[in-house]
């Protein structure tokens, strides 16, 4: 997988954009 | 009276059902109107002439033969050859190629109708015939690559074991320049049945260290010195068979400079015919002035224990599970899962150090022949905090029931040959 790393900040600006977002782009799984 | 009466009667039952079907058939897809439009947009990209696929379907002569395969691929979502689940984890991509729902219902209802040709006065206008071979990144309306770095070629006989052709190339660049998107092809359409894998490996000058992801997947290693470094080759890309080409997220690249040299590293199977087989690696480069600020880096994250761990006895199915510790903050931009002929299914999971997990991609019905590489659109690319544990899992099928098996009753363990196993995303 290709992939970016994120300083601190970088990351919660990254966090504060998905709050943002109407929905979840990243499904969660039910824990049985 | 009631034999006028029945007559009667069996003229209106007649006459009904003679309206009905001629509404169904009036009704029913046809090929100019309804299945040409899809087969453009979604299928003739590969199904052309002098293509990689088995058939053309640009025409009605060339489609009307193969209709009940067609139904039978695209209702199982085989083809277009996008097998990543679609109600788990990431659901938006830079390169969906896959069906709606409702095109699949229209290919199906099609050739249900017994696949009516309709007006070709209703079709389209053509589509542009690609060139032999042609780039994905052009099909895909990305103009032409900036560079193209050719391999020389090896003659690969018609039968005899796996090779690994390792030549190296020169990249002809007098300045540093960034690779905002790379792809590798096989040297012809004729190659192409004969590479299975195709690493460009970058070798750096010593002004390029940084480009060297120094482990950092499992966290960030000091070198030793310099010439440590150089020696260290990262991917520049990597392909396998089926794949396109890598995108990277805007403001995000590869760093090539001047001096620098490709190693591949291919790997060649015999395919029933003498064929020359090489590489060629093209690149679409930021323009100057236009430098991204991040580097991106390819990390393969395993689904083995440990390396070399893969027991697959006869006739049975398998699971092997990897864990990753991320040592930064990270960005996934993508998924492309690997392993070979007895691959069956992976998951890339997210065990965040809170203890939350969350489900990344999954995909349920690996096809050997479809090294897809599933490339996240920008506002749907997960990331993750440091610490967190990539988890992928691989199963696998060593059962007769595996139409790309090609000996169920073998045993099968780890290794670099096509018949051997591996995992990892």
């Amino acid at each position: 997988m290709n992939v970016v790393y994120l300083s601190d900040a970088e990351y919660k600006e990254w966090q504060d954009k998905k709050k943002a977002q109407s929905t979840t782009t990243v499904a969660d799984r039910q824990q049985q | 009276m009631r034999v006028l009466a029945a007559a009667t009667l069996g003229g209106v039952i007649l006459f009904a059902a003679s309206a009905g079907a001629q509404t169904t058939a009036a009704t029913a897809p046809t090929f100019s109107k309804d299945i040409a439009p899809i087969f453009q947009a979604k299928c003739q990209e590969c199904h052309q002439p002098n293509s990689i696929a088995p058939m053309s379907l640009v025409t009605f002569a060339d489609a009307r033969p193969w209709a009940r395969s067609i139904k039978q691929r695209v209702a199982q979502r085989q083809m277009p050859p996008w097998h990543i689940d679609q109600s788990i984890g990431v659901q938006k991509f830079k390169n969906d190629m896959s069906l709606s729902q409702k095109q699949i219902d229209t290919i199906v209802a099609w050739v249900d109708a017994g696949a009516p040709q309709g007006d070709p006065k209703d079709l389209p206008p053509a589509r542009k015939v690609n060139a032999d071979n042609e780039w994905k990144g052009v099909q895909d309306g990305y103009g032409p690559p900036d560079l193209v770095i050719r391999s020389s070629e090896y003659k690969m006989p018609a039968s005899g074991q796996d090779v690994w052709y390792r030549p190296m190339s020169e990249v002809p660049i007098t300045e540093p320049r960034w690779v905002k998107m790379v792809e590798i092809r096989p040297t012809s359409l004729k190659a192409r049945k004969g590479l299975h894998h195709s690493i460009a490996y970058q070798v750096l000058s010593p002004d390029n260290v940084q480009a060297v992801n120094t482990g950092t997947a499992n966290g960030p290693a000091p070198a030793a010195n310099v010439e440590d470094l150089v020696n260290r080759r990262p991917q520049l890309m990597e392909w396998a068979i089926g794949k396109g080409y890598d995108l990277f997220p805007p403001g995000t690249g590869k760093l090539i400079m001047p001096g620098e040299k490709l190693s591949w590293d291919q790997h060649l199977h015999a395919s029933g015919e003498e064929v020359n087989i090489g590489s060629e690696i093209a690149l679409w480069l930021y323009p100057k002035g236009q430098e991204p600020t991040k580097r991106s880096y390819l990390i393969g994250f395993t689904g083995l224990k440990r390396r070399g761990f893969v027991d697959i006895p006869p006739n049975s199915m398998a699971y092997t599970e990897g864990f990753t510790v991320l040592k930064e903050n990270t960005l996934i931009t993508n998924f492309q899962p690997h392993f070979h002929l007895r691959g069956k299914a992976m998951e890339v999971k997210a065990i965040l150090p809170d203890g939350s997990t969350q489900i990344v991609s999954y995909v349920g019905k690996f096809n050997f022949n479809w090294m897809t590489n599933y490339i996240y659109a920008d506002d749907a690319a997960p990331a993750f905090p440091k610490g967190t544990v990539i988890q992928v899992s691989a199963w696998y099928d060593n059962t007769k029931n595996n139409p790309s098996n090609p000996d169920p009753d073998q045993w099968v363990g780890y290794g670099d040959r096509t018949v051997d196993e591996m995992a990892h995303a």
